[in-house]
């Protein structure tokens, strides 16, 4: 009677949850279709070209595949502030000076691979986890808006940022970043044949399973998730509410940290003045549509990238931005946000329904 | 020194304007009980639609008027996302934030067959209409006619708020919306009305930016300002004259920054470039005292209404 | 009779939700200038049909005669201007707002395009003479009293010309004392000619002032009886459809004069105001101490101090002879402290968590559900616990996964007192353990509550309702003012008497707090 591996309740709301999330994604492309399709564009063409350009090839895949390690990333950062109810709206500065960080260990240490690499990591960790400490205190101590501070940090990162690349030894002013990390801090290929494969997808799938083992399967996550679910119950049960979000908000923040140093150190090559690669909205994306569950989050992962890594194609075709990413990921999580409208609106209908048979 | 102080007065007034005009807008909307985040896009939208309007019609009024209509319309949005669908508020925002990027690039492009940055278009900067007035003419005339439209939107507001009936009611809604509801208040229609007035300010703001001080469209000009105005609400203690006033402070540090970029100031630029984000969140931690004595927000701010539902 | 002589009839009212039918072919009919009570349980349906007569909910069918002529009302603003009115019973009062703001929201009087406050006033000072209120246009709602607000609430109502005026539950927040001004109010409101329909589960005002009482069970309207052919008795009888018997049924005798939870001169100030001043009270292993006194005279303060959600600024909460002033809500769990807090869905449960996991939420940490460095839950003790609990609460959902919102109120506070009562506490603190549930639930609740006292746990229990203060406890400590000015042994104790040291006024008349 009791099976222990198929858990109905649980199967229906996976169910659910994909169903919606589909849903929302169909939505999204119909909507930026038009949208394009306005400019004169055909969209069939956009869309075409953005996902050949992603998954068309097997080249392009493992180029899809290296592209999502550092975007799961960004969505695990925004996963972890949510489960304990912190929006972390200051992942941007906290992936700049994460990447900051990495960029100065990995270009000045004089490391072999095996341990630079994992020192840029925590250098990218620390600097991260540094932006994330000050507006979550100035919350906790003097209850400052953290979406305000959060986003002001993110501006005052920026600039500070783009200020310390030039204190690099050997930065070249007219250059736009820092000099390059040495080669030993460059992420090794894992899989090389028939396509190079990054580390740095197998780090981001460990971070995605470690995450999902803090927030099921460990007892600090369940008091994690109660936080985020209802802060007065878990407060009322006991549970210190305050260190759980001060614990999301430091989890996201390493969690830009690593997405940083895989960007860093599989991507860039060195810290770049305004580097901007949209991952914050990104990571509110796969957020929204991975709900916390480790598939999802998985999948929706992978499509950003293969959206990502196609824009190349897609602008050379169509001449249409590689920002026309965004107006997808912004309407998406509109349509996922006003996913309870219909189930409102069914609801409605069920009554009316059940009026006239009345 | 004369020349310093008169240089900043006019740009505090032209670059705190924007902000001080959408923060009023947004805690106007608070008051209701929307809390609209995302001034970012609604400022990002106005100032782009606003040089289109200019653009298409060669009158800059008509300018401003488009670039509301587009505040409007994701004020719009972000109230059905949120009020009739119960989505957290800050997501909403952020989405529309990332929309308003990517719909700039596309726009800028189909319109203007650039990303970067528009065509120059008319402009409305300066009031000449005042500069025959004695003594202070010189410096009045300097500023846009929006400036002082911002600060009748203040009055009018004001009045709206505190003295009418219809004042009465929103704020009811803020407050304590069932209570509004079964006093027959039709609390959706007054969110609404909230946070598209506040999209209208923020279009307002952000046209007042791109056609007010400047006369294009850049991509990334607005930079912010959008949560400015937000800290703008808080520091002022959630009244429209506090957020206004805030928010001319926080235009205050940006023309600051301007300034010491001209001089020839041993300061690397990247610093002064911080300067009004920084400032502004100093500003934001130092009035935060304990013992401050401030205005709270509206008892039901941010959270979702709908009529009875259930058994109950 | 002739139809007009009735102002509402109702015919063959059903309303249907998506899980449940609320209202299932009401017919009745409320005559001119009656006071004409509804009673029932919780989810007999009342509610739902009192908000589908003032416009908030539809009918799925069924129509509602307004002085003989069928009426469509489908806004309270309809209802309003048809001279219907209501007095909700959680207050529908702008907090920041004053008395007169509160009571012309909606229909102001304009001059212009501004607010005429200056004429307002002079009207409503008039309504409120009529009727003998004597409220105060200027103070906010947030500085007056409980019945105060509901004078506001009635004056509301008139201020629109109801003439037919709905009372949601009015007595449930008041005093012996208050609940006897309000009887007074309503008799006047009826003198003046309005018609009175009183939602209610007190039967003993029911009886006080009704003409005629209209009995709901499960959606369905079981009888209208005029008041003088029936009794409280007879009427429990007919809402519950059996006979109930509250209070927990059979007690041990209380073995022992050890304190489990002594409370020495606790003094607390909140936002710079004293709420709790030098309060005093103590509680045995198997007895129940209930703690009663007019809402917000400290009571919450008290509990918060108790739980370790505030710190007491001096004195001493000895609980099993260990100071727990400073330690943390954990801290006093783990001494031995179970709370039953007044609102579930806030405090009690986290409503998206499933059954299951809401049966360790406070225990997450406790070894039996740990494993692997204690750092990893165990699944399967949860689950185990989950069907034990489910079978000796008698906890009844579809599935132990499902969320615990999905729940009905009975069940979700069946889930809390499993959870809480199974940890084996020294001291159970319960906080109005019964609000919103309906005869059954209560008399479960009551029976566990007893049941842990019989098995030697001291219990504190918080409630605004005398009836359920005099049903379970073994003695009963009257808080006023932020102090508890008399405890007193539950034998022979009057309403009467209880509702006058609720007030604060002791036997000997003075009006001073017990040494």
């Amino acid at each position: 009677m009791k099976n222990r591996f198929i858990n109905t309740v649980k199967l229906r709301q996976g169910l659910t949850d994909t169903a919606s999330s589909v849903l929302a994604l169909i939505l999204a492309f119909i909507v930026s279709g038009l949208l394009v399709a306005i400019t004169g564009v055909n969209p069939i063409e956009v869309f075409a070209s953005l996902f050949k350009g992603g998954l068309g090839s097997g080249m392009a895949l493992a180029g899809t595949l290296n592209r999502m390690a550092p975007i799961m990333l960004a969505g695990l950062a925004i996963t972890a502030g949510n489960s304990c109810g912190v929006f972390n709206i200051g992942f941007d500065g906290q992936f700049l000076l994460g990447f900051l960080f990495a960029g100065f260990a990995g270009y000045m240490l004089p490391l072999p691979s095996v341990l630079l690499i994992p020192v840029t990591f925590a250098a990218a960790i620390l600097g991260a986890m540094l932006w994330a400490l000050v507006p979550t205190l100035l919350n906790i101590k003097r209850d400052i808006n953290i979406i305000f501070s959060c986003i002001m940090m993110n501006y005052i990162g920026k600039y500070l940022v783009n200020y310390l690349i030039q204190k690099f030894p050997g930065y070249v002013p007219t250059s736009g970043g820092s000099p390059n990390i040495r080669e030993a801090a460059e992420l090794p290929y894992f899989i090389e044949q028939p396509y190079k494969i990054s580390l740095g997808v197998l780090v981001s799938l460990l971070c995605l399973v470690g995450l999902y083992v803090i927030l099921f399967k460990m007892r600090t996550g369940y008091e994690m998730r109660a936080t985020g679910l209802s802060r007065s119950a878990a407060y009322s049960a006991g549970i210190a509410v305050q260190k759980k979000a001060f614990a999301g908000m430091m989890l996201s923040g390493v969690f830009a940290g690593i997405c940083a140093a895989l960007e860093l150190m599989g991507t860039t090559g060195r810290v770049l003045e305004d580097y901007a690669p949209g991952y914050m909205g990104l990571g509110i994306a796969i957020a929204m549509l991975g709900r916390q569950n480790p598939v999802l989050i998985l999948i929706s992962a992978f499509l950003f990238a293969a959206m990502k890594n196609g824009t190349t194609l897609m602008q050379m075709n169509t001449g249409i931005s590689a920002q026309f990413v965004l107006v997808i990921q912004g309407l998406l999580i509109i349509f996922i946000g006003i996913g309870p409208l219909f189930r409102y609106l069914l609801n409605k209908r069920s009554e009316r329904r059940l009026r006239k048979n009345a | 020194m004369l020349s310093f102080l008169q240089y900043m007065f006019v740009a505090t007034f032209r670059l705190g304007t924007p902000i001080a005009v959408t923060s009023m807008g947004a805690c106007f909307s608070q008051r209701t009980g929307i809390n609209n985040i995302g001034l970012d896009a609604q400022m990002t939208m106005g100032a782009l639609l606003g040089v289109c309007g200019s653009y298409w019609f060669n009158n800059a009024w008509i300018g401003v008027l488009i670039g509301m209509l587009a505040g409007i319309i994701m004020g719009l949005i972000h109230g059905f996302v949120v009020n009739t669908c119960g989505a957290p508020m800050a997501v909403s925002s952020q989405a529309l934030i990332l929309f308003s990027e990517g719909l700039t690039i596309i726009i800028l492009f189909a319109v203007f067959g650039n990303i970067g940055y528009s065509n120059q278009v008319a402009s409305i900067s300066n009031t000449p209409i005042l500069a025959n007035i004695p003594l202070v003419g010189g410096i009045l005339s300097q500023l846009s006619p929006l400036v002082y439209l911002g600060i009748l939107v203040l009055i009018a507001l004001n009045f709206l708020l505190y003295k009418s009936p219809i004042g009465l009611h929103m704020q009811a809604c803020g407050e304590h919306p069932r209570a509004a509801d079964t006093a027959g208040i039709n609390v959706t229609l007054y969110r609404y009305i909230g946070v598209m007035t506040s999209g209208a300010l923020g279009g307002l703001g952000g046209a007042m930016l791109s056609i007010g001080y400047m006369n294009l469209f850049q991509d990334g000009m607005i930079a912010g300002r959008g949560f400015l105005a937000l800290g703008a609400i808080s520091l002022g203690g959630h009244t429209l004259r506090g957020s206004y006033i805030a928010g001319l402070l926080f235009g205050f540090f940006d023309a600051l920054q301007l300034y010491v970029q001209t001089t020839n100031a041993p300061i690397p630029s990247q610093f002064v470039q911080m300067i009004p984000y920084l400032a502004s969140l100093l500003v934001i931690v130092f009035a935060s005292g304990k013992n401050s004595k401030r205005g709270q927000p509206p008892a039901a701010l941010g959270q979702p209404y709908s009529k009875i539902s259930g058994t109950r | 009779m002739s139809t007009t002589d009735n102002i509402i009839e109702l015919r063959h009212i059903t309303k249907i939700f998506p899980t449940i039918v609320a209202n299932d072919d009401i017919s009745f009919e409320i005559r001119r200038g009656e006071i004409h009570a509804i009673v029932g349980e919780n989810g007999a349906g009342k509610s739902t049909l009192m908000n589908i007569i003032y416009g908030l909910l539809q009918p799925t069918s069924g129509e509602i005669l307004l002085n003989g002529v069928p009426v469509k009302i489908d806004t309270s603003t309809k209802a309003l201007s048809l001279g219907l009115g209501m007095v909700h019973q959680h207050f529908m009062l702008v907090q920041d707002f004053t008395v007169l703001q509160n009571i012309i929201l909606g229909s102001e009087i304009r001059k212009g395009a501004v607010v005429d406050y200056e004429q307002a006033r002079q009207k409503v000072m008039e309504l409120s003479d009529t009727y003998d209120l004597r409220i105060d246009p200027d103070k906010k709602v947030k500085e007056i009293s409980v019945p105060m607000q509901q004078r506001v609430e009635i004056l509301k109502v008139l201020w629109r010309k109801a003439e037919v005026i709905i009372f949601d539950e009015p007595t449930a927040v008041l005093t012996p004392q208050e609940i006897d001004e309000f009887c007074e109010i309503a008799l006047k409101l009826k003198a003046q000619g309005k018609t009175l329909v009183f939602i209610s589960h007190k039967l003993g005002e029911v009886m006080r002032i009704s003409d005629r009482v209209t009995i709901m069970r499960l959606g369905k309207v079981v009888c209208t009886k005029e008041i003088s052919d029936t009794d409280e008795k007879d009427l429990a009888h007919l809402m519950v459809g059996r006979d109930v018997e509250l209070g927990g049924g059979h007690r041990e005798p209380i073995k022992t004069t050890e304190e489990v939870l002594s409370v020495r001169d606790v003094s607390m100030a909140v936002g710079g105001v004293k709420k709790l001043d030098g309060i005093n009270l103590s509680v045995h292993p198997g007895e129940i101490l209930g703690v009663i006194g007019i809402d917000g005279n400290g009571q919450d303060e008290l509990v918060n101090a108790i739980c370790g959600k505030a710190r007491a600024d001096s004195g001493e909460i000895l609980l099993d002879g260990k100071n727990i002033i400073g330690k943390s809500i954990k801290q006093i769990r783990d001494m031995g402290l179970s709370t039953v807090y007044e609102d579930r869905l806030k405090d009690g449960l986290v409503l998206k968590y499933s059954v299951r996991d809401n049966l360790i939420l406070g225990y997450q940490d406790r070894p039996q559900f740990l494993c692997k460095w204690k750092a990893f839950l165990n699944q399967k003790a949860i689950s185990e616990n989950a069907q034990k609990q489910q079978a000796d609460f008698d906890i009844r959902c579809g599935s132990l996964d499902v969320p615990a919102r999905t729940l009905s109120g009975g069940n979700q506070q069946k889930i809390i007192l499993a959870r809480e009562v199974s940890a084996g506490p020294r001291l159970l603190m319960v906080v109005q353990p019964t609000r919103g549930l309906d005869m059954g639930a209560i008399e479960f609740v009551h029976d566990k509550v007893v049941e842990q006292r019989n098995a030697g746990c001291g219990v504190l229990l918080f409630s605004l309702e005398l009836d359920e203060i005099l049903q379970l406890s073994d003695r009963i400590a009257v808080i006023h003012n932020g102090s508890i000015i008399k405890t007193l042994p539950n034998k022979n104790v009057t309403k009467q008497q209880i509702g006058r040291y609720m007030l604060g006024v002791l036997d000997d008349g003075a009006q001073e707090a017990e040494a």
